[in-house]
């Protein structure tokens, strides 16, 4: 032992003189210098073990005087500061390194005594100098420990201390971490950036173990408080600073360590499932929740993880571990249950997921496989979904009161997510329904208006039962009471996302829905609310429908719906348009457009009628476009639009079909659709031209007009016309002309005599017969109007002739018709093609006003039917059926329109008789007659018109050279 | 006698013992009688002001000064001496050395303070007469019950073990006789002994070794009281390798070391050797120390694995991890203790101290420790290691038996033999030892006494 060469060895004179050495310099008694003190101090801590705690209570002195020297140099107090403050660092490092030796060498003796000796002295450094320039004004954490990071003396003693943690981590943990958390909470929140340092070193462990001592606390405390019922509030003052020392440091180790920290305290959960003893498995959660309570950063991670992990069996096995507890402390139990709801309430990353789990735990929907959860959890759930319900209700009717908004935190996580609640509370029932309800409605209601329409929005575009949209009619409802006018928003929204097909909603994507679908819906959907609304309006409930106001200026999208190639979208816009109506005050663009649109509708439902065997759907839609045309044939500006729109349409060469005609290039080439023909033909001027050159220019006669057509535009390939039945033809010819009438009527002005312009319908159209009479009887009151007759007329006249030159109203001299042939073929040809407008001229003839502007139309027919009876051969004028029977029609129409006045009017009477010569005749008597009364606009004039002998002079003179067989009808004619 | 109607009862005790210690030592005896000191109550009162004047390190400088004169002028037959003038010695020394203030607020001093007046306490003691050490030892640290003063002691007998101060140690010695040696206070004090100079410090210490050379009593009690704090039963008992060399050089250097109490026992009633535990040390550390080898052997493999895993139960697994080669190094300790003990009841036999070292029934006690210890299905190793400690056992048995020092007890020795018959494995030398031992029935061992 002898040659042994230490401290422990010297002499005891030696140390006598040290002590007192010691004693002097540190008490300052004595004139003793610092270097001579710290070595002598240095050899007490090494030689006299009774010494340590005042060699590490003078040391600690140094430390405290070196943090004061160096904070007060940085300053920019010292100037020569720089001396005594070596002298000092050279000895601390001494000290420190003296002290990092014993820790190494024997870590179990020493590391707590350093420990704790370090972890005081920083715990008094950092609270004494907590107030010092550039410390005070370090706003973070972080900011406070870079600051003392940079100060040397305080980074030994860090070191110290990690040193010291290091070496008794793995024997004591328990020691070091309670050690910790006590300087923690004495000299919070000075400390806390010590706690930092060293959690960041030590993390799974810190974290670990901070837990624990958090719990032991917890469990220790919450037994007391079971036991004394009023040392509740004891046990409580003492539980906070621990606990909030806990989440302080958990709350610092967070930015770097969450994973660590997360996987703690699902550990801690999953042991507290697993445990066996009563108190582990009852405070457990209590104490994770209270933890989460108490920050924000601890509630994140335990909602996304701790959710995730309460399954049914584990909630079971919970339920089994509390029930005991639950008995036995219901007052407990209660502020338990308050407490989950206050949480939930705070929680926002994860709320979709906590709605998620309650409600598919308090009403599971489906067939779930595995463990069920109990009928208790199940109530326990729906208890708490109670009870956060009239929480938010009351957080988000309070916001009212004061109009400060108080933020919930749940409800603006559920914010985010709408869409998914949306597709749940869809797709749920039962009890889910109100509660999902609630939940939207107050989400919406704190989440402002955008969300709320989103909602409504969304849910518009989803639903697909009246169920699922009673949803809306709810929540609008709900959401009203706080935004009035959520439903304009809504609607703004709806077209938005309707408008724009590639964004038909975020929803498309998972529903896997087509954006055309997507719109059908929405529309649908919009048609039931807007059926409801109106109802409503109907029976006084509402004084006026937001909702029906709002679509009413949305025309302009509507009208790209009525174009739509799905012909669902465009019944369903078409059946919106209807129901909405037209306010008055739209744009003209927009009445061009919607007039275009709905006759592009009208003839495309009228095709669908014709191809699809949904009969009645596309007589639904024919209906409701007829009965669109009728709305806006109201306005004054569209109603000659509405029949231009009609007349051209009805020629083109895409409806021809469906009215029986055929279409030939020859008769419409140079007429309606010059620039088609031109362009399917590939015929060029010059060519054209060129041509001409090369051959004698024939003038066009007889010869080579009537039966070759134009050389070189010989009868193509005849469009293999789709072969419409007949029955289906006449249908259409009516069904045009109904709408046509639906233009042209207005209200009878008393006084004048009507005549119904449906009378002459034909028989034998038993799907429109309902309509018919319908219209029949509402048109008991109408007429048609005068000046949608002159536009008829002049668009009828316009179809038909080639040209205006000859189109004088007046009638010439009969043999004037030689000079028009060609065009009088021209206009027969069309007539012939087209034999829609024939039956439309006779509708309409009744006005005078139309037959003034038609008669050049009648004109030419007439003189194209005298040049036939001309020169015909037959025996009978009835061997000319065609023009039989257009000649027919043409007397019936002149009667009608007053252009020729009985006895003449009777003429038709005779034809069947008669043979072509005389027809021709009696048709030359009318001419004159007419050429004698020209045809008048004014229908007063037109009825005071009669007839002189001059003219009746052909007709008594055929009546009498056939009076064998016309006998009988000389009465009918005279009127005898 | 004169004091009973004024003193309280701790100062009555006081005396008395002083008086018993007049009895038993002349030299003591005439020390306290031939002095004498006439205090008034004005001029105790003066000092008593004086002294609260003062502040810390003059105040217990004074205060040392005072009570060593006066106790050292001590007359206690004096008339003139009153109840007031012992509450004031009393107060002083509470006040001013203790810091146990009776009035007014406690003075806490810093650590620095206290290492000066543990200081000046040595110095105290070693420049204060002979014959008043222990009066004022005992004035300062004789009542009972104060963890504060206790913990005062340990330090000061510390910084004494430090500086070499006899005195002090030779005053702690006997307090700790008093008090004997396996009570709490003497087990605290060892404790933090033991943790002071072999746990923070486990390098060889010269302070430490030479310890019987500064005061062989107190290195002997120490012994006993260490041996009742680490019994050596077990994992959680092992006594520290270096606080066993110590002993184990101790016990070796001087054979007289262990009957040092003994000595003392023909002044103070009570004794207690150091002998029984560390016969105990010797049986039942081979049987121990073999166990703790199997356990860490087996246990390395498997602890590797759970140490990480498992923080719970790691305080019980911890206490295993006790390396093979710290575990050789105390079975050697062991092997020379057990030697050295051997040869110290054998030269007590020369010295014909009575009454004795070790009793019947201690050894039966260790007999049913050992059993305790002893696992059921031994293995081969483990009946080498008990068939050491019995062998042991036997041989201490014998020498002691031959060499007369120990108080035999036939109830217990028949004991022993059920026992080594029943519940031990067999061995030849004690049951040897033991069947001669009953056929004596203590009859040839002429210094018997019975307890």
């Amino acid at each position: 032992m002898a040659s042994v060469i230490s401290d422990l060895n010297a002499g005891p004179g030696d140390i006598r003189r040290q002590v007192n050495l010691f004693l002097q310099g540190s008490t300052g008694s004595g004139p003793v210098s610092i270097d001579a003190l710290s070595s002598s101090a240095l050899f007490l801590l090494r030689a006299v073990p009774v010494a340590r705690h005042a060699v590490l209570e003078h040391y600690a002195m140094s430390f405290d005087d070196a943090i004061n020297t160096f904070l007060s140099f940085q300053d920019g107090a010292g100037g020569n500061m720089k001396e005594p403050e070596s002298v000092h660092m050279s000895a601390l490092q001494d000290v420190t390194g003296v002290l990092l030796s014993f820790i190494k060498s024997n870590p179990e003796a020493w590391a707590p005594v350093v420990s704790s000796w370090a972890l005081s002295l920083l715990g008094q450094i950092s609270s004494k100098y907590a107030a010092k320039r550039g410390i005070q004004h370090a706003t973070s954490l972080n900011e406070v420990l870079q600051m003392w990071m940079a100060c040397p003396p305080a980074q030994m003693l860090i070191e110290i201390t990690t040193e010291c943690f290091a070496a008794m981590v793995g024997g004591a943990p328990d020691m070091c971490v309670d050690a910790l958390l006590e300087a923690s909470v004495r000299y919070s929140p000075h400390f806390d950036w010590v706690v930092a340092h060293i959690g960041s070193c030590f993390p799974r462990t810190i974290i670990t173990r901070v837990l624990n001592c958090g719990l032991k606390d917890f469990c220790s405390s919450g037994v007391d408080g079971q036991d004394k019922d009023m040392g509740g509030g004891g046990g409580g003052r003492n539980k906070v600073p621990k606990m909030a020392s806990v989440v302080g440091i958990l709350g610092h180790l967070a930015s770097k360590h969450s994973q660590d920290i997360r996987k703690a305290l699902m550990s801690l959960f999953e042991a507290s499932v697993r445990s066996d003893s009563v108190s582990n498995k009852v405070t457990t959660l209590p104490f994770l929740l209270q933890l989460a309570s108490m920050s924000d950063m601890l509630l994140r991670i335990l909602t996304t993880d701790l959710v995730a992990a309460l399954k049914p069996p584990v909630l079971n096995q919970l339920h089994r571990q509390f029930t005991r507890w639950k008995h036995a402390a219901p007052a407990e139990y209660n502020s338990f249950l308050n407490l989950v709801v206050h949480l939930i309430a705070k929680s926002n990353s994860g709320a979709y997921d906590i709605i998620n789990f309650i409600i598919c735990t308090a009403a599971p929907q489906g067939v779930g496989q595995g463990e069920v959860a109990q009928e208790e959890v199940r109530d326990t759930c729906v208890e708490i979904m109670h009870i956060l319900l009239f929480e938010l209700q009351r957080g988000v009717l309070s916001r009212k009161m004061d109009s400060s908004p108080t933020d919930i935190p749940l409800l603006a996580g559920l914010a985010s997510q709408t869409d998914r609640l949306t597709s749940m509370l869809l797709s749920s029932e039962g009890k889910r329904v109100p509660w999902l309800q609630k939940l939207l409605t107050f989400t919406a209601l704190q989440a402002g208006e955008s969300c709320a329409a989103n909602v409504l929005t969304s849910i518009l575009f989803q639903a697909r039962t009246p169920q699922q949209l009673g949803v809306f009619y709810r929540l609008k409802q709900g959401v009203e009471l706080g935004m009035p006018g959520i439903a304009q928003s809504a609607l703004v929204r709806v077209f938005s996302r309707l408008e724009s097909p590639s964004s038909a909603g975020p929803s498309a994507g998972h529903s896997g829905a087509s954006p055309s679908s997507m719109t059908l819906t929405a529309l649908k959907n919009l048609e039931r609310v807007v059926i409801v609304e109106s109802s409503k309006v109907k029976r006084k409930l509402l004084s006026s429908s937001t909702i029906i106001e709002c679509l009413r200026t949305r025309h302009a999208a509507m009208c790209d719906f009525l174009l739509s190639p799905h012909p669902a979208v465009s019944l369903s816009a078409l059946r919106l348009i209807d129901m909405v109506g037209f306010p008055d005050d739209l744009s003209v663009t927009l009445l061009t457009q919607l007039c275009g649109a709905v006759t592009l509708a009208f003839f495309a439902s009228l095709h669908q009628r014709s191809q699809t065997t949904e009969h009645i759907k596309s007589a639904r839609m024919t209906q409701l476009c007829m009965s669109c045309i009728e709305q806006l044939s109201r306005l004054p500006s569209t109603r000659s639009l509405l029949i231009h729109y009609l007349v051209e349409a009805v020629v083109q060469k895409e409806h021809i079909h469906l009215f029986g005609g055929r279409w030939s290039p020859s008769t419409f080439a140079s007429a309606s659709t010059p620039a088609v023909a031109s362009v399917n033909d590939n015929v060029s001027l010059m060519e054209e031209n060129r041509q001409q050159s090369l051959s004698i220019a024939r003038p066009r006669f007889h010869s080579s007009v009537y039966h070759g057509g134009i050389i070189r535009q010989s009868v193509k390939a005849h469009s293999a016309g789709k072969v419409v039945p007949k029955e289906l033809v006449s249908r259409n010819c009516l069904t045009f002309i109904e709408t046509l009438w639906l233009c042209c009527r207005e209200l009878n002005r008393p006084g004048q005599v009507l005549d119904s312009a449906s009378g002459g319908s034909e028989p034998g159209e038993e799907a429109m017969e309902t309509d018919q009479s319908a219209t029949a009887k509402g048109t008991s009151g109408y007429v048609i109007s005068e000046s949608c007759a002159r536009t008829l007329g002049c668009a009828v006249v316009e179809m038909l002739t080639l040209d205006s030159l000859y189109n004088d109203v007046n009638w010439q001299d009969p043999d004037f018709r030689r000079v028009t042939t060609e065009r009088d073929t021209m206009v027969w040809k069309r007539v012939e093609e087209l034999p829609v407008l024939l039956s439309v001229i006779q509708e309409f003839s009744s006005s005078c006003v139309f037959l003034y502007y038609a008669s050049p139309v009648l004109r030419s027919l007439m003189a194209v039917v005298m040049n036939q009876l001309e020169v015909s051969r037959e025996k009978l004028m009835s061997g000319c059926p065609k023009h039989h029977e257009v000649a027919v029609k043409l007397v019936y129409c002149l009667t009608k329109g007053f252009l020729i006045v009985p006895p003449l009017s009777n003429v038709a009477e005779l034809f069947p008789f008669v043979s072509p010569y005389e027809g021709y005749l009696l048709l030359l008597t009318l001419w004159h007659y007419i050429k004698d009364n020209p045809p008048s606009e004014f229908e007063s004039e037109v009825k005071r018109r009669t007839c002189d002998n001059s003219h009746t002079f052909v007709v008594h003179s055929i009546l009498h050279s056939n009076i064998a067989h016309m006998g009988h009808l000389c009465p009918r004619i005279f009127n005898m | 006698m004169l004091f009973c109607s004024s003193c309280t009862a701790v100062y009555f005790n006081r005396f008395l013992f002083l008086l018993f210690l007049c009895k038993d030592s002349p030299s003591v005896a005439v020390l306290v009688t031939c002095g004498t000191l006439w205090v008034s109550a004005s001029m105790a009162g003066n000092i008593l002001n004086r002294l609260f004047r003062l502040s810390f390190p003059d105040c217990t400088r004074e205060a040392l000064t005072f009570l060593t004169s006066f106790i050292s002028q001590d007359c206690p037959t004096l008339t003139g001496v009153n109840a007031n003038t012992e509450q004031i010695i009393v107060e002083i020394c509470q006040e001013f050395v203790l810091f146990k203030s009776l009035r007014g607020p406690q003075k806490k001093l810093t650590s620095v303070q206290e290492l000066h007046l543990l200081d000046m306490l040595c110095s105290c003691f070693s420049e204060a007469p002979e014959k008043s050490k222990y009066r004022i030892f005992n004035l300062m640290f004789g009542a009972r019950g104060e963890s504060g003063v206790n913990l005062l002691l340990t330090k000061l007998v510390s910084l004494a073990l430090s500086v070499r101060c006899a005195p002090v140690l030779f005053c702690a010695a006997i307090w700790m006789q008093e008090r004997d040696s396996l009570s709490p206070d003497v087990k605290g004090l060892t404790q933090r002994l033991v943790s002071d100079y072999c746990q923070l410090y486990p390098d060889p210490s010269s302070v430490f070794s030479s310890l019987p050379s500064i005061c062989a009593l107190f290195a002997c009690n120490f012994i006993t009281s260490a041996t009742s704090l680490y019994s050596f039963a077990g994992a959680d008992s092992l006594p520290p390798l270096s606080l066993l060399q110590y002993v184990s050089d101790w016990v070796h250097k001087d054979n007289t070391l262990c009957c040092e109490s003994l000595r003392q026992a023909a002044i103070h009633s009570a004794y207690t050797t150091p002998v029984p535990g560390l016969t105990g040390w010797c049986v039942r550390g081979p049987l121990v120390c073999c166990q703790l080898k199997t356990a860490t052997a087996s246990s390395t493999d498997s602890l590797s694995a759970s140490s990480s895993s498992s923080s719970s139960s790691s305080s019980s697994l911890s206490s295993s991890t006790i390396s093979a080669p710290h575990l050789e190094a105390l079975l050697q300790c062991l092997d020379k203790l057990h030697l050295a003990l051997l040869q110290s009841i054998a030269f007590t036999a020369c010295v014909q101290l009575s009454p004795g070292l070790i009793s019947t029934s201690d050894l039966a006690h260790i007999a049913h420790t050992l059993q305790v210890v002893c696992s059921p299905q031994p293995s081969a190793l483990e009946e080498q290691a008990c068939s050491l400690a019995l062998e042991r056992l036997a041989q201490i048995l014998q020498v002691a038996s031959s060499t007369s020092t120990y108080i035999s007890d036939m109830s217990k020795i028949k004991e022993m033999e059920s026992l080594s018959k029943h519940k031990l494995p067999h061995n030849r030398l004690l049951s040897m030892v033991l069947s001669t031992q009953r056929k004596l029935g203590g009859k040839s061992y002429p210094k018997m006494i019975t307890s």
